[in-house]
């Protein structure tokens, strides 16, 4: 494999810090459906065995759940045109329940597939350059990043260039399609880290050193699951052109080292454990140098053709304030308590990022239907360059809107359900499917976070409240990040009952922790009384500008376990 | 006595199978035969060869009560697959016997 030199020049651009596939991309993805197709006709004519069927299927992202096949569609780095959010609208009117699920991968799912359909659903997929490919198995999944890339004002380095280019060198990468277990990375830009590097096999923060030359800060072994770590730094400053040559050589030395005889112990994460962080830096040195040279230095000259990819829309030379903005907010409060949570600062004096929280009270977190899908792309069109954003935190983004057009937006986002003003607090809620979906779970977390929703349905009180993630899973696995959640909420099996540990303190931004367990585990019933207990004694004791995350860290857990099992008994 | 019914998964479009009487696959956990501990070795006998004959996938027992309103199976997972997802009563396969909300 040429691994630099695999990564091509893009085609032409259509809409704003898109990637399009060129030809070569479409030719390949369309060969894949094909396969696929062929795959499946010999699987329902019964010349292939589910034994044999099922390592195909997941190649394709096509899951067995608890009701039905569930697909898994990619959506590199979380970014992607109207057209595609589309073409995803239409796979859910006509070959699901008319929804979707947006994923903490920066992915969808759909819950209801035949697998009959799947390979038309690819084909339709495809012809928009989109596919399933790599969202599940043992190899590096969907590179994801922060959904505010090339829009943050606080960003140094734009990341979709080297997750673009990470995207391109790890699809279908021959060395690395059957690794020991899944691998994911992730990336960001920014110093306020909205990616969760630290929870991710490699993290990887871009930075900007002398004379504007980019290099990565490089952790590995960071993950959740059933023994959550953080990642440890293992490069400082590695140099643009070196990229490729080490992350090669990490992925090389855990191809290698990494354990097969035990599922639970064959990410990296236990790797580094079990090795320490200094002798896996020694054995991914010695292999970068080995391996070091042309074939593995990453060509600035394609770098920057990317980079020109995600060039800056063709904004309006703007006043920094809007005077419709400032209008609108001291005409209408709830407008004004929405711009107050769903606006990020934008680099552009005049603009806005805008999140479109997909937690209306009392809703399904990440579901989006055909209809809200369609409306988002609508919008994205007329405000937004033709751009979405998939967040991990599961909910949607227009990452370029301006200032004077935010009041428009959210008279159209209202419309259809999407104006809910809680993004980053108590309500903006992750969950994983859960029980109610998931063949691994162990208990549901979906109507545990509608519970939790309803219970703070007046967004005064959360605003009031402030800043705070709760994130939930209903099984080890971790998919609903319960560790790093200011609260985070673990579905257990107790003697086929469900039951849920509470931890506290959690965070997955660049000031990474690990929740710690408040107390014994509590009941279904008891959970939203407990969430209500933790965000009760937090507004009692917080300081001054206290964040939850400063109060715990200040206080001990202590307190707020007396507050709980008061609350609980 | 312990009473168990043969599930699995249609294999063309992934809806979920009971073993009804006569060997008939149905759709609904109501219309599933309960077995004994030893009635039901014939029955996952049964539902093997439908796994080679490509009809269904993933076969296995699901223990279950009587309940009022029929079969109820004990583990709330197994509730869940047999009533639907309690978060969308529009997509329940029948109203649950007690509990879940479904």
């Amino acid at each position: 494999m040429d691994t630099a030199t695999q990564i091509r020049t893009p085609s032409a651009a259509a809409e704003a810090g898109i990637y399009h596939y060129d030809a070569l991309d479409h030719a390949f993805i369309t060969r894949r459906v094909e396969a696929f197709r062929e795959q499946v006709q010999r699987r329902l004519s019964g010349a292939l065995s589910e034994d044999e069927f099922k390592p195909l299927r997941l190649m394709n992202g096509l899951y067995l759940q608890l009701h039905a096949y569930m697909l898994r569609i990619a959506i590199p780095y979380g970014t992607l045109s109207s057209k595609q959010m589309r073409a995803l609208a239409h796979v859910a009117r006509k070959y699901d329940r008319g929804y979707g699920h947006f994923t903490t991968r920066q992915n969808i799912q759909y819950n209801w597939i035949k697998l009959e359909d799947a390979p038309a659903i690819l084909a339709d997929l495809a012809s928009v350059g989109m596919h399933a490919i790599q969202t599940s198995g043992n190899c590096i999944r969907n590179v994801t990043t922060d959904q505010f890339a090339g829009a943050a004002a606080d960003e140094i380095v734009d990341p979709r260039v080297y997750a673009e280019i990470l995207r391109q060198w790890s699809t279908l990468h021959p060395e690395f399609s059957f690794l020991p277990r899944k691998f994911k990375i992730a990336i960001t830009g920014s110093g306020h880290d909205r990616a969760a590097i630290a929870v991710h096999d490699i993290g990887i923060r871009a930075r900007s050193g002398p004379g504007g030359a980019v290099g990565f800060e490089i952790f590995v072994g960071g993950g959740l699951g059933r023994s959550p770590f953080l990642g440890r730094r293992l490069a400082d400053w590695v140099p643009e052109a070196d990229l490729l040559g080490w992350l090669e050589a990490v992925l090389r030395v855990y191809n290698q080292y990494g354990r097969r005889d035990n599922i639970y112990k064959a990410r990296i994460k236990i790797l580094v454990h079990e090795v320490g962080i200094d002798r896996l830096r020694e054995q991914v040195e010695e292999e970068f140098a080995r391996i070091r040279g042309p074939k593995y230095r990453l060509d600035p000259e394609i770098v920057e053709t990317i980079r020109r990819h995600f060039a800056p829309p063709a904004f309006a030379a703007l006043p920094a304030v809007s005077p419709a903005l400032e209008q609108a907010r001291a005409g209408d409060p709830a407008f004004a308590r929405w711009t107050r949570s769903n606006l990020t600062p934008h680099r552009q004096p005049g603009y806005a990022a805008v999140t479109i929280s997909l937690k209306p009270t009392g809703g399904i977190p990440g579901d989006a239907t055909s209809e809200q899908m369609e409306a988002v792309a609508a919008l994205a069109d007329r405000y937004s360059f033709g751009e979405i954003r998939v967040s991990h935190e599961q909910n949607l983004v227009l990452a370029h809107v301006r200032q004077d057009d935010l009041p428009a937006l959210w008279r159209e986002l209202g419309r259809h359900g999407l104006d809910a003003a809680n993004a980053g607090l108590v309500g903006d809620i992750i969950s994983c499917p859960g029980l109610d979906y998931c063949a691994l779970a162990n208990a549901r977390s979906i109507p545990l976070a509608q519970d939790i929703s309803r219970r703070f349905a007046d967004l005064d009180l959360q605003h009031r409240i402030g800043p705070l993630k709760i994130k939930m899973s209903g099984c080890i696995n971790a998919c609903g990040h319960h560790h790093v959640g200011d609260i985070g909420i673990l579905g257990v099996d107790k003697h086929g009952v469900e039951t849920y540990q509470i931890t506290i303190g959690g965070t997955a931004t660049e000031e990474a922790a690990l929740g710690q367990v408040v107390g014994p585990a509590v009941g279904y019933d008891q959970v939203a009384d407990v969430v209500e207990a933790l965000v009760a004694l937090y507004l009692e004791r917080r300081g001054e500008g206290e964040s939850f995350l400063q109060t715990v860290a200040r206080i001990g857990v202590r307190p707020f376990k007396e507050k709980v099992y008061g609350a609980a008994a | 006595m312990k009473l168990f019914v043969v599930t699995a998964t249609n294999l063309r479009d992934g809806a979920i199978r009971w073993l009804g009487a006569g060997n008939i696959w149905q759709p609904l956990l109501a219309n599933a035969q309960p077995f004994d501990a030893a009635g039901i070795v014939p029955a996952l006998a049964f539902g093997a060869a439908e796994i080679s004959a490509q009809r269904v996938i993933g076969v296995y027992q699901v223990e279950v009560r009587r309940a009022p309103d029929g079969l109820d199976p004990l583990s709330t997972r197994e509730r869940i697959r047999a009533f639907g997802p309690t978060v969308h009563p529009e997509f329940s396969y029948a109203p649950a016997t007690s509990g879940l909300g479904v």
